[in-house]
């Protein structure tokens, strides 16, 4: 797989199609639902699905960019028909269910934030990064807060706005001491190197880098930017919520990937100051690791358990960038593939069950292993993969984490010793909460009244791509 | 202008500055709070007439201190917002606050103390006038005629403007738009786009029922 190539100086219109795409079909939906008052509403979720389906086959290739655009497109298509699916919610969360009002917003805005992240992806300077970005979440602070008689999620909605506000605002800071001490807005190592030497330049440069790191652990979900996190998961629509926890982070990952990648062609000139960033990131790894997995243990809410599982996903894949390789491209995006799959499936589950039995809590689990035998597999291997259990492709993912922290700093670094400790800790403990929900589907009796949950075809349809997806990725390793 | 007069003027409108930004933090009463900030604009605007951005401080008088400032009092004055109550204080997350916002500030400061015309001794404003033709053409970044090889080429501060003869930072700034960040404009616009629908979509008015 190619690296991210900084050097070029010019975007081209073709780097960009996705994006046009997107916003293209997004401005269709709007006008349809504006001027065809007649036309179906259900079809928008699933003409945005499709479309985003053929864009994901479409920049399907070898290279970096797009292998990130092909993930970011499909799980947007996957959080499209998981809205599909979620559309009676929908429509009764703006116009207590009479008519169809507010079907076609709730498909625009997941395509205008995946036309952003499919921007981020190309971006090669930090003006492009800064608007890509914002893209992707003024869009998320709408979708979060879209269900306006709900009052957790204009909770979610508002807590997001004013904490993605003042992260933006560090990112911008950072963008702007960046400009200021290497005269480009590009990451062009050169630059970076100029003013790592320059001892006027060098405080300038290291405080740029950690506005922007700030900013960037905000949207990726790093300690000690993670605190909205569970709040906002909760909250928010459970489409959203996917959205956030899939889209959203990887197109944070993709950002740390361009703002660390001048010092990973750095790591071996300016020592000290790498070792300094080595030690930083693996620090916020060790509190992103900890907080998210021994905060997920006393959850008892599935999308709160599911958030911090994301915060302590995020963790693993933060021990890829300790390595500070020019390697991790690959390993990220394989983790983040195995990740997405995985919580996907989780929260397309748990839409069926809020809709059916009302609850999102671990108990609304209770009693699938009898009643639905099939789909209680099916959520097991997806659970299992987030927690780890071989054969599955998040085993795999996790393993290549563990070998990349032992097998790339090969002078025994002292942070190998206190991290990978770490590390084993919250893997283990993450078999404790993800089990919690196998528990409740195996163990739990069903309560009296319970009708057994009837899963539409497109979300078995959906479970059973992933399962397979999951179990061929983790029996025959064709990505690690 | 003479450089004593330029350093004199740069300190009056940043301690101008500051005052007032203190004000919008210390302030009880939103409107003055909001009218405060007008204030900032002006003397941040002023600062940067002084440096020679011409546009930047009109831009940022016209829209910043008159569109949206208006909008911001439009907004206090419709909410007939009264006076803020002190907040209850908890301890902690107070002095949590004060070690964050002191640890970046100190970090902030310490940074621009070491910056090259910060170690002169002397007001920043005035040195990038007094060694503006000695710097190195670092803004240029890559469209420097050749590349460059060692370190030391590359950092240093920078050119106030490289502007040629008869032409005006508007049109500096219009080229820069839209040639080198063209593509980022035409993305920011989808950013606004989604801004739009997003504010359409969650302040819609509600059917009861």
């Amino acid at each position: 797989m190619s690296t991210i190539n900084l050097i070029s100086t010019s975007y081209t219109w073709e780097q960009f199609t996705p994006t046009f795409v997107l916003v293209g079909l997004a401005l269709l939906i709007l006008i349809a639902d504006a001027f065809l008052p007649r036309f179906n509403k259900k079809v928008f979720p699933i003409l945005g699905a499709l479309i985003s389906t053929g864009l994901a086959c479409f920049t399907a290739g070898s290279s970096a960019s797009s292998l990130f655009s092909t993930l970011a497109c499909a799980a947007t298509a996957v959080c499209l028909l998981m809205a599909y699916d979620y559309r009676k919610l929908v429509y009764a969360s703006v116009a207590g269910g009479e008519h169809e009002d507010g079907a076609a917003e709730f498909t625009a805005l997941p395509l205008l934030a995946c036309a952003g992240v499919c921007a981020l992806i190309r971006s090669r300077d930090l003006i492009m990064l800064f608007v890509a970005l914002e893209t992707v979440t003024l869009a998320s602070y709408a979708m979060a807060g879209y269900f306006r008689r709900n009052q957790g999620s204009v909770e979610a909605g508002v807590k997001y706005l004013i904490l993605g506000a003042v992260s933006t605002g560090l990112l911008v800071m950072g963008a702007a001491w960046f400009f200021g001490t290497t005269g480009s807005f590009r990451g062009d190592p050169r630059f970076v190197l100029a003013a790592l030497c320059n001892p006027h330049l060098s405080a300038g440069i290291l405080v740029s880098m950690g506005l922007l790191l700030a900013g960037i652990f905000f949207k990726a979900g790093a300690v000690p930017m993670h605190t909205w996190i569970p709040d906002v998961y909760q909250g928010a629509p459970t489409p959203v919520s996917a959205f956030l926890a899939v889209v959203s982070k990887l197109a944070g990952f993709v950002a740390l990937l361009i703002i660390l990648l001048p010092f990973v062609y750095l790591r071996t000139t300016v020592n000290d100051m790498m070792q300094g960033l080595i030690v930083l990131l693996a620090v916020v790894a060790a509190a992103t690791l900890l907080v998210g997995n021994l905060g997920a243990i006393p959850q008892q809410n599935t999308k709160r358990l599911l958030g911090y599982s994301s915060i302590g996903q995020a963790g693993f894949i933060l021990v890829f960038f300790v390595t500070l390789q020019p390697t991790i491209i690959s390993p990220v995006f394989n983790y983040l593939l195995a990740y997405g799959i995985a919580t996907l499936m989780a929260f397309f589950a748990l839409a069926t069950l809020r809709m059916q039995r009302g609850s999102e809590d671990i108990s609304a689990f209770r009693g699938l292993g009898k009643s639905n035998p099939r789909t209680a597999f099916m959520i097991t291997v997806s659970f299992a993969s987030l927690a780890g259990v071989p054969l599955t492709a998040g085993f795999l993912a996790k393993l290549s984490s563990f070998q990349a922290l032992v097998s790339t700093l090969i002078r025994p670094h002292h942070v190998v010793h206190w991290l990978l400790p770490i590390m084993i800790i919250c893997a283990a403990s993450g078999f404790y909460y993800y089990f919690k929900v196998l528990r409740a589907m195996y163990w739990d009796q069903p309560q009296q009244n319970d009708a057994p949950v009837t899963f539409s075809p497109l979300c078995t349809a959906v479970l059973t791509a992933g399962t397979l997806l999951l179990i061929v990725l983790g029996v025959i390793p064709l990505l690690f | 202008m003479n450089p004593a007069i330029q350093a004199i003027l740069f300190y009056i409108f940043a301690l101008g500055a500051l005052v007032s930004a203190l004000g919008v933090v210390v302030l009880r009463n939103p409107v003055s709070s909001a009218l405060s900030l007008a204030c900032c604009l002006a003397f941040v605007a002023a600062i940067f007439f002084g440096v020679g951005a011409t546009f930047l401080g009109i831009a940022q008088l016209i829209i910043y201190a008159g569109a949206i400032l208006v909008l911001i009092l439009f907004i206090v004055m419709m909410l007939n917002l009264k006076d803020e109550k002190p907040a209850a204080g908890n301890w902690f997350y107070c002095i949590v606050g004060v070690v964050v916002a002191g640890m970046m500030a100190g970090t902030i400061s310490s940074a621009a103390l070491r910056l090259p015309g910060a170690t002169k001794g002397r007001c920043p404003v005035h040195v990038l006038a007094e060694h503006a033709s000695e710097l190195s053409p670092v803004s240029q970044g890559a469209q420097a005629t050749h590349p460059p090889t060692t370190p030391s080429e590359y950092g240093g501060m920078l050119p106030p403007m490289s502007m040629k003869e008869g032409e005006s930072d508007i049109s500096l700034l219009g080229k820069t738009l839209f040639t080198r960040y063209n593509m980022s404009i035409v993305i920011l616009s989808f950013a606004l786009l989604a801004g739009a629908l997003g504010a359409v979509a969650v302040g819609r008015k509600l059917c009861r029922d």
